[in-house]
């Protein structure tokens, strides 16, 4: 039996349609009391309300969830695996490769990864996603350089003026940089 | 629109089978689940040894703020923060 035939077993779930995931909650509002999940058609999701679970229940499903993991899966918070979605997908469009390419020996390392992460940012403001925490998360591991580094990209000051000046101008490109 | 549509790639991983994701709200729950609490720092350690304190893929100690998510067999954490999920796809440490 299969991690997930006792997921569904553990909670009596009947459905046979394809599941995206299931998502681990605490209940929402009171029509949700006596639940223990609550089926999401559209999202192909199930919310299992840890809140409304024995403590029987969880001792099952805690090596549910252990088997779930060594099968080589990952356990994400949801917004995080959101997030990760998303930098799999802009990666497999390869938009940025020539500019991550062409940086790639020119830069130092910490700027390279801040860069990475600031043409990532730049793809997710383009497509109207909320770019707050990403600009955060760049000013906390790199701090100012890094913030500077972000605001640069966003500009399109690394494909636009330093790609140029190194074709044209290396030594103006060492001093400037 | 998008954001749904993100939702509907799957991250490459071992099976075609749904995946497991939890809200901020559970956290401390989930790290129960694997038999991880929080010490008086509020960073994430193992629950039979409050002294031990886990590290992400990359080798860092993680707090429970910063905790993402988790990966094989329960010892590889994962931070919330792009800089981590990049190294993440890539392999880097």
């Amino acid at each position: 039996m299969s991690w997930l035939d006792k997921l569904k077993a553990l909670f009596n779930i009947e459905i046979n349609s394809p599941l995206f995931s299931f998502n681990f909650v605490y209940k929402s509002n009171n029509n949700d009391s006596n639940k223990e999940f609550v089926y999401h058609p559209d999202q192909r999701k199930v919310d299992v309300l840890l809140d409304n679970i024995s403590a029987e229940k969880k001792k099952e499903l805690a090596p549910i969830i252990q088997e779930y993991l060594e099968a080589g899966n990952r356990l994400l918070e949801s917004s995080t695996s959101t997030l990760l979605n998303r930098l799999y997908l802009y990666k497999q469009q390869g938009n940025d490769g020539q500019i991550l390419t062409f940086f790639k020996t020119l830069i130092p390392e910490d700027d390279y990864l801040a860069l990475e992460a600031s043409l990532f940012l730049r793809h997710i403001f383009m497509t109207s996603g909320n770019v707050k925490k990403l600009k955060g998360d760049i000013r906390n591991r790199f701090g100012d350089r890094g913030n500077n580094i972000a605001n640069l990209c966003t500009a399109g000051y690394f494909e636009e003026f330093l790609m140029p000046l190194y074709n044209s101008a290396k030594k103006e490109f060492d001093s400037l940089y | 629109m998008i954001g749904n549509l993100f939702n509907l790639v799957a991250i490459p991983t071992k099976s075609m089978d749904p995946e497991l994701t939890f809200d901020v709200s559970v956290k401390k729950e989930i790290l129960a689940f694997l038999n991880k609490t929080v010490d008086e720092e509020n960073m994430i350690v193992e629950s039979e040894n409050l002294k031990q304190r886990v590290l992400t893929f990359d080798g860092q100690e993680i707090s429970l703020e910063e905790f993402g998510g988790v990966q094989i067999g329960s010892e590889v954490f994962i931070k919330d923060n792009i800089i981590s999920l990049i190294k993440l796809t890539e392999g880097r440490k």
